[in-house]
């Protein structure tokens, strides 16, 4: 019973600390990288590609 | 490979709505990779990058110099000022900014997009980058 009270908070645990992650909003400069839509859009995306 | 496609559609079901920003990071110096992304920003300097950018998702992995030559004709670029910029490297230090940029921000992969500063590793699906925007654009309007 003990065991499964200590797995069950470390899984609650885990699942706060990805929401947190997941809430975090980050600083991304945007400088002279290539870019299209209003400077003003609610919505900005930066995506880190690659082509190959 | 970016989720590109599916970027393209909610940009223009979202028209208006919507800025996208590049950061090319290519993989390891690999030398194809770095070639594709310096054909981009030297497409960019003709002021056709977005038209560079997708023949490379369309026409992908003809990365040698004669298929971006190619390219760089079938969009009307000046085919000597885009070869005298492959060959100087003229973009190499925006692509070094930009790999510094990803290990900062713990860019392990890609596509890695950054949505109103929120971090989403990996292609996203329409359904979650339209899920997504629709949340961000309530949460603009708040």
């Amino acid at each position: 019973m003990k065991r499964g009270c200590a797995v069950f908070v470390i899984a609650l645990l885990l699942v706060s600390c990805a929401t947190f992650t997941s809430q975090k909003r980050y600083s991304v400069p945007i400088d002279d990288s290539p870019q299209t839509g209003p400077k003003n859009a609610p919505i900005t995306v930066v995506e880190f590609l690659d082509y190959t | 490979m970016a989720a590109s496609s599916t970027v393209k559609r909610i940009m223009d079901e979202y028209s208006g709505k919507i800025r996208l920003v590049i950061k090319e990071v290519p993989y390891g110096n690999r030398q194809y990779s770095v070639k594709a992304a310096l054909a981009s920003l030297a497409a960019g300097d003709q002021g056709k990058y977005w038209e560079m950018h997708h023949l490379l998702f369309d026409r992908w992995q003809q990365f040698d110099d004669q298929s971006l030559v190619k390219n760089a004709r079938d969009i009307g670029l000046d085919l000597e000022r885009f070869k005298e910029s492959m060959k100087s490297k003229k973009h190499a230090d925006a692509l070094q900014r930009n790999l510094a940029l990803a290990d900062e921000l713990n860019v392990f992969m890609t596509p890695t997009y950054f949505i109103n500063g929120k971090k989403y590793v990996d292609e996203l699906t329409y359904r979650e980058l339209k899920k997504i925007i629709d949340e961000e654009l309530l949460h603009a309007k708040q």
